[in-house]
């Protein structure tokens, strides 16, 4: 399903990953080299920018429930009332996450947004601390660029899918 | 950013000028830049923060802690724009 869009200003975008440093409790050090996109979230109620990480192990897009809190997103249920549920399965984890819309969700570099989703459905752990970023899936991002990752360079490079 | 010079007439030397106009883009440059900007400029400073929700606005971290919602609601008192909240990842495997 391609969800509704606004239009995109350019058709490569290239992005940096997050990159830091850091010593652990026992004095050793860290090294953090992420693919994050810069995000932002827009709900009825708020909105909020975000960090989230470009997944293409991922399915589906998946929202913090520390996000969800933040912009009290409604979750969708059934004919009976229950909440939608779906189970997500990770390498040694399983855990239940809820189906939300979110209105607006738009990847941005600077200050300037170069792709925006509209009302789309994004699955919610149902507790928080499961995951620590927003996950982009396969789902919508992928759908709507050709992604490459340059790993040795930390760069992530953006590419508009012609129609 | 981009600034024309202005060399007046009699004016040899233009590396005050020159120097002034950088400093006027970088000043520009500083107020523009993104929360997200900001965020990737701070390098290992980032480091402090593992672990924690940090809330950005107006170029600066204007909060910070365990609670994403909490530091979301500080963050909305000291500035009146949208911030950016994180989690500072730490070093963890993660494959989902």
């Amino acid at each position: 399903m391609v969800p509704n869009s606004e239009p995109d200003e350019d058709r490569t975008t290239v992005t940096k990953y997050l990159s830091y440093t850091y010593r652990d409790k026992n004095g050793n050090p860290r090294v953090i080299k992420l693919p994050l996109a810069h995000i932002y979230l827009k709900s009825p109620i708020t909105d909020t920018e975000a960090v989230g990480l470009l997944d293409t192990g991922a399915t589906k897009t998946i929202l913090p429930r520390e996000y969800a809190n933040i912009l009290s997103l409604v979750y969708i249920r059934d004919e009976k009332g229950n909440l939608v549920e779906s189970e997500v399965v990770g390498a040694g984890a399983t855990f239940i996450c809820h189906v939300a819309n979110l209105q607006r969700l738009s990847l941005k570099k600077k200050a300037a947004s170069f792709c925006t989703l509209c009302n789309i459905l994004i699955l919610v752990p149902d507790q928080e601390g499961r995951i620590p970023y927003v996950i982009l899936g396969r789902d919508y991002v992928f759908n709507r660029f050709d992604v490459t990752f340059h790993e040795r360079r930390q760069k992530v490079t953006f590419t508009k899918v012609g129609k | 950013m981009r600034f024309l010079l202005y060399k007046p007439q009699g004016y040899k030397d233009s590396s005050v000028a020159k120097r002034s106009i950088v400093g006027l883009s970088e000043v520009c440059s500083v107020a523009t830049k993104s929360e997200f900007e900001y965020i990737m400029s701070l390098g290992n400073k980032l480091g402090e923060y593992v672990d924690e929700w940090i809330a950005v606005a107006d170029n600066k971290i204007v909060a910070r802690g365990p609670d994403a919602k909490e530091v979301f609601e500080k963050a909305k008192q000291v500035s009146s724009k949208t911030p950016l909240i994180m989690k500072v990842p730490a070093d963890k495997v993660m494959v989902l």
